[in-house]
């Protein structure tokens, strides 16, 4: 009896740190109504922001043997919430040396990318072995960055990723991960924005309908639950 | 045999009208809280002032008991535990205070209408027609999905496994009070633990 509920408790124990090694990032636990993340932290603070902290840097090392990575890997910036967090799968990265470290530092977007404008900084992503240049491997294909934006106003931003400062910017498929987080393919190193197109549309007001609807269908289902408790006083 | 039949069917509506409520719930309360859903005390509100109605009007019974409350602190030490070693291992201080009896007031209200419609009324209902493995299941499924509109995908695997322990408790202790406890807290907790 006391080793059935023991072993009942172990196993949702298990169940939940599963649940948590597999999600790639931390969620707010476990309910629907999240605390407010810090103001965004500027490289370089548009006119009037508040003065905060300066943004971190995300900084994470994965093991290499026999040319290939051998740990997935995951990092983010120290903000509540990260500004950037990233995951790298096992096998990802191939390299020379023992080891190698990712690296993603914030800057300040010096230049902007064709019809859209920069949200926040950019982020630039370095893998580092000092032995040799890194390479992903197609393992690398699950490999996933996420980056909060600076306003949760939709329609929201797309990433931009450039392989070096100078080259062209080029708009990842991106989509939304969260209230103001949006998430996309980690394709290489090189820097990594949030963009919000400059040539939008008017903003759309919404359906107005769609909440006495949703309301209606509401009520519908109480009055169709007490018919049901009336004609079947078990249920 | 032709006695059982319609009170089979009327099981089966009521589990199907009880999803169709929680779906239009989810939705109104994505409506309402627009893009800033995730921190809209309104619209988590909304979502509770759906639920609990239903819950009534269902006349669940939700036992409160000594056992229940004990159980229910051990499931929130038990889904705390993985972010709580997070914040050991990478010591990110504890979050300050300022703004926390609003919250803790919302959200025990949302996370106990979630608790008394997800493990009480529906619990009930499905277990009635299928049985507890699929209620809990089908409560696991709803919980893991009422959060993908607030925060993406990448939170389905940790809810739909938090989803089935709430399940189990509520199995354990016959009781929607217990997963209640454990939710309530483990929001509370996660003010702190962020």
């Amino acid at each position: 009896m006391v080793t059935t509920r023991y072993r009942r408790w172990a196993a949702a124990a298990a169940l939940v740190g599963l649940g948590w090694l597999v999600t790639p990032e931390a969620v707010p636990v476990y309910d629907g109504v999240s605390q407010p993340d810090e103001p965004y932290r500027y490289v370089s603070p548009p006119a009037g922001a508040k003065a905060v902290a300066p943004p971190t840097t995300a900084l994470a090392r994965t093991p290499v043997t026999a040319g290939e990575s051998t740990a997935g890997l995951t990092l983010s910036t120290a903000e509540t919430g990260p500004q950037f967090a990233a995951y790298l799968p096992r096998f990802g990265l191939k390299a020379s040396g023992a080891s190698v470290e990712v690296r993603a530092s914030p800057k300040a977007p010096t230049d902007q990318p064709a019809g859209a404008r920069i949200d926040g900084n950019v982020y630039q992503v370095a893998f580092v072995d000092p032995a040799g240049p890194v390479t992903l491997t197609s393992k690398a294909a699950l490999a996933t960055l996420y980056l909060r934006a600076t306003t949760s106003r939709q329609p929201g931003p797309l990433m931009e990723h450039r392989e070096a400062a100078g080259k062209p910017w080029v708009a990842l498929d991106t989509s939304r991960g969260g209230l103001d987080v949006y998430v996309s393919a980690l394709v290489g190193p090189g820097d990594y924005a949030l963009a919000f197109r400059t040539t939008s549309g008017a903003s759309g007001g919404g359906l107005p309908v769609l909440p006495v609807v949703l309301a209606g269908g509401v009520l519908a289902a109480l009055g169709v639950v007490l018919v049901l408790r009336r004609r079947a006083p078990g249920l | 045999m032709t006695q059982a039949l319609p009170d089979r069917w009327l099981r089966v509506v009521q589990v199907v009208v009880l999803l169709a409520a929680f779906g239009c719930a989810v939705g109104l309360r994505v409506v309402v809280g627009g893009a800033g859903v995730t921190q809209s005390y309104p619209a988590g509100l909304v979502f509770a002032g759906c639920l609990l109605p239903l819950a009534a009007a269902a006349r669940t019974r939700v036992a409160v008991s000594g056992r229940a409350l004990a159980v229910g602190l051990g499931g929130a030490v038990l889904v705390c535990a993985p972010v709580a070693l997070g914040q050991l291992l990478t010591l990110r201080p504890l979050h300050d205070t300022r703004g926390l009896a609003a919250w803790v007031a919302v959200v025990t209200v949302v996370a106990t209408a979630e608790e008394v419609f997800l493990r009480g009324t529906l619990y009930d209902a499905t277990a009635r027609l299928a049985g507890e493995p699929v209620a809990i299941a089908l409560g696991a499924v709803c919980f893991a999905l009422l959060h993908v509109p607030l925060y993406g995908w990448h939170v389905l695997p940790l809810d739909l496994a938090v989803g089935v322990v709430l399940g189990g408790l509520r199995q354990a202790t016959g009781t929607a009070t217990a997963p209640a406890v454990t939710h309530v807290l483990a929001d509370v907790a996660g003010w702190f633990l962020r």
